[in-house]
């Protein structure tokens, strides 16, 4: 087991080496002169140069590219165009927000999203299946930013229940100022988890060991909750892993509407402002989060399913798996 | 099952409740007998970029920072005269010297008393920063006479000095604090204005607290809070609920909202942005004045501001905007397709001809600029609009690649001297902003007078001629000044809005 999270850790360097690439060269190829975006229009070519030759922008691509490749395995992402501070120390300063958010979300998205999926499984093609169905095709076809409008217009504006933006800064002001947020991404994700643990389950909900189960005079609930459920989680699973990979990478669009100070909104104002270290400095922080979710999604399975345990036991033993 | 949905259900509900009780976090807490509010909280689109205000020159920027800090001399929003700030008092002694009295007794925000010394090392600091050398690069040097009387000569005669002075780049700052580590400003600022920094959450909100040793007096509302509110519309929700008690720079759409809620009050007022299509007079057929004064004919400027602005802002009738100080209105630009045709036929383009027309990828510049072309369809001639990237479009119309570009300008000094030298003057051509490569030596003469003299009345005068005679030469085409605009509580006095963005709030209180 240790072998294989050791393993899997290592493959995230050439994940991680293809995203700074790609991200790094299309960002070089965007059109605009950086020395212009940090001094302002009006400033001299003198000093427009000067700049330029500290960034070392007149330095080939691929050399900028390694010198900045040096710098992160340092653990230095750069300094932001913007305002001149660590691009790493922004990052890590705005990730406990969005992971706050990022978790409220996805716990709505289960609250929701579960109880719902397995309803309507269990009573598929009844009132309630076709109900929920359409109002999860709703929630995943509604913009975020439009919900979280009409949201704040209503519990904000109209009832004055819950702060209309912001996050606040003791503990029951940061609840209220997370609930319309947090509705606002788990909506969306919880209507993928409707769908999936519908559909999953409806794949087990016919199998035999079911029929033995209901046979053996087991109660419905634990049938329900042991047998089918169990059985249904690994798709399940999965999507909730990568939806909340996703949340943790900073949900740019609810962040601005409800300006939440997390890492969509630092990627937002950067690239609007063509800040290329933060935005690569965010994009490769997303991507060592996602990666990292997924290797937590992969372990989860093997709790919650014993044949996958015994197959990362063999994998991580294996000579020939090590090489690779 | 059951059971779990039931714990749900009564979780959710215990939720509600508890949230039910109303939003407590509305605006600033009362301060008791005075009736008024002891914080005032006001929302913008963008954060702070810099604290450093010889680095952070963005509107949204300043907005904060000059409440931080003080300039040598300012400039009354409502008289538009420059007034003393840190120096109580200045002469001219000559067309290029300046002696300026610092305030005895004036103190930064961490007790360090403010001398010459720290007006010269901020002065000094300020011209070597790329990024705001321009409005104190008139300067030639700064010497200290004694501990509170500075020297400033300049390079050359230049009338507009202390409105630069006054402009918030030129910002005071402690030598000692600043010369011990000198990036400490951009986040933990000190400065000798009304308030004092307390803490900054990035993309989220800036407190600021009354500096009560201010020498004008401490501020009438003890904290300021500033909330970063990127979206427009949420600007104008949190305004509606309470939650700030001022919202900068709303959306368009959203100003009747807010002028038809009893409970807020609209503010709005010309900006100092004049938005301008120049035309490349190297380039034919923009050489011949009858085609450029036919193209200024061709607009209707009216329209442009009521459909495409959405109401806001006012037609352009000169480069400058009407706060500025040397602006005249030379007349509006009369909207007169038929004489248009007429001026294209006199000058040998009976119908018309084809020309580009170049803009930056701004959504709301390339609607203004595909009104235009169909303005100037009307009277024959075929404008295709071409969408660049801002470097591009920077760099190839600096080159004079261009036939016709669309540009905003702020005149960021407020007076007349920093547009009409960059945009007219004949050795501004190109990168300094002189786009339409106007040479003419009757312009330079009279840009010259305004730029050199010392007295007023001159400059004015010299200003009124050079609105007349740039309306003839219509180098530049006019089309609009924007507005600026914010919304209040209606519980907020004393507000006054600032034609460029930064609104003091020293003076302001909020009633409970």
């Amino acid at each position: 087991m240790w072998k294989y999270i050791l393993k899997r850790l290592l493959m995230m360097i050439p994940v991680l080496l293809g995203v700074t690439f790609i991200v790094f060269f299309i960002l070089a190829m965007t059109p605009g002169d950086p020395a212009a975006i940090i001094l302002g229009d009006q400033a001299s070519a003198e000093a427009l140069e000067l700049k330029r030759i500290e960034l070392g922008l007149n330095d080939p691509l691929l050399i900028r590219y390694f010198n900045y490749l040096l710098n992160m395995i340092r653990g230095d992402l750069g300094t932001s165009y913007k305002n001149q501070i660590s691009v790493a120390a922004q990052v890590i300063d705005k990730f406990p927000n969005t992971a706050i958010l990022a978790v409220a979300g996805i716990l709505v998205a289960l609250l929701i999203g579960i109880p719902i999926g397995i309803l309507s499984a269990k009573k598929q093609y009844t009132a309630l299946d076709n109900t929920s169905m359409v109002l999860s095709l709703v929630g995943v076809s509604m913009p975020n930013f439009w919900l979280g409008l009409l949201l704040s217009l209503l519990f904000a504006l109209k009832l004055g229940w819950l702060p209309s933006q912001g996050m606040g800064e003791e503990f029951i002001p940061l609840l209220k100022s997370l609930v319309l947020p947090a509705i606002t991404l788990g909506t969306g994700a919880a209507a993928t988890v409707v769908r999936m643990t519908r559909s999953s389950l409806l794949e087990v909900i016919r199998q035999d060991y079911i029929s033995t189960a209901r046979a053996k005079g087991l109660p419905e609930k634990i049938v329900t909750k042991k047998h089918m459920l169990k059985n249904a989680l690994i798709p399940i699973v999965t999507a909730v892993g990568l939806q909340f990979g996703q949340l943790l990478g900073g949900a740019m669009l609810t962040e601005t509407v409800f300006s939440w100070p997390g890492l969509g909104r630092l990627m937002v104002d950067s690239i609007a402002s063509k800040d290329i270290p933060m935005v690569l400095g965010a994009v490769i922080f997303m991507a060592v989060m996602f990666s990292f979710v997924n290797l937590v999604v992969d372990i989860v399975y093997a709790f919650i399913d014993p044949r996958i345990k015994s197959q990362y036991r063999k994998a991580g033993f294996t000579k020939k798996e090590v090489r690779a | 099952m059951k059971r779990t949905l039931s714990v749900l259900l009564l979780l959710i509900a215990s939720c509600t409740l508890a949230f039910a009780g109303g939003s407590s976090e509305k605006t600033g807490a009362a301060s008791g007998a005075t009736g008024y509010k002891d914080t005032i909280i006001f929302g913008q689109g963008a954060d702070v970029t810099s604290f450093d205000p010889h680095i952070g020159k963005e509107t949204p920027a300043v907005a904060v920072t000059n409440h931080i800090y003080d300039t040598l001399v300012d400039v009354d929003p409502v008289t538009g005269e420059v007034v003393p700030q840190i120096a109580e008092s200045w002469e001219q002694l000559s067309d290029t010297e300046y002696r300026f009295h610092i305030r005895k007794g004036l103190k930064f925000h961490n007790g360090e008393a403010l001398t010459a010394d720290d007006v010269k090392f901020s002065l000094d600091r300020a011209i070597a920063s790329a990024a705001v050398s321009y409005i104190v690069d008139f300067i030639d040097n700064i010497t200290m006479e004694d501990e509170y009387t500075v020297l400033v000569t300049t390079k050359a005669p230049y009338a507009p000095a202390l409105r630069n002075l006054a402009v918030p780049f030129a910002a005071i700052v402690p030598k000692d604090y600043v010369s011990a580590n000198p990036d400490i400003l951009k986040t933990a600022p000190v400065g000798s204005g009304p308030y004092k920094f307390v803490s900054w959450a990035q993309n989220d909100n800036c407190k600021l607290t009354a500096f009560d040793e201010y020498y004008a007096g401490a501020p009438k509302t003890k904290n300021i809070v500033m909330k970063t509110i990127p979206e427009a519309s949420q600007r104008t929700i949190a305004l509606e609920t309470g939650e700030i008690d001022l919202a900068y720079d709303l959306l368009v759409s959203d100003l009747k909202r807010v002028k038809n809620n009893s409970k807020l009050t609209l503010f709005e007022a010309p900006s100092l942005t004049c938005f301008y299509i120049s035309m490349n007079m190297k380039k034919a057929p923009f050489d011949n004045k009858l085609v450029r004064q036919a193209i200024n004919y061709a607009i209707d400027r009216q329209l442009l501001v009521d459909t495409v602005n959405s109401g806001t802002g006012a037609p352009a009738d000169a480069i400058i905007a009407p706060a500025v100080f040397g602006y005249y209105s030379p007349g509006a630009i009369e909207y007169n397709p038929q004489k248009a045709k007429e001026l294209l036929g006199q000058a040998g383009y009976p119908n018309g001809f084809s020309c580009t027309l170049w803009v930056n990828n701004n959504q709301s510049r390339v609607e203004m600029c595909q009104a235009i072309q169909e303005m100037l369809r009307e009277v024959g001639i075929t404008c295709k609009v071409e969408v660049m990237e801002f470097g591009t479009f920077i760099s190839r119309t600096t080159a004079g690649e261009h036939d016709m570009g669309y540009f905003g300008w702020v005149t960021s000094t407020k007076d007349a001297d920093y547009t009409y030298y960059s945009l007219e003057h004949s050795s501004q051509q190109g990168a300094a902003g002189n786009r339409t490569f106007l040479a003419d030596p009757q312009v330079d003469e009279l840009v010259e007078i305004g730029r050199t003299n010392a007295d007023s009345a001159v400059r004015l005068k010299a200003y009124k001629d050079l609105a007349i005679l740039l309306k003839d030469i219509a180098n530049n085409a006019p089309i609009l000044y924007t507005a600026i605009t914010a919304g209040a509580s209606s519980k907020v006095e004393n507000f006054t809005l600032d034609p460029i963005g930064y609104h003091k709030l020293e003076g302001v209180q909020v009633r409970n």
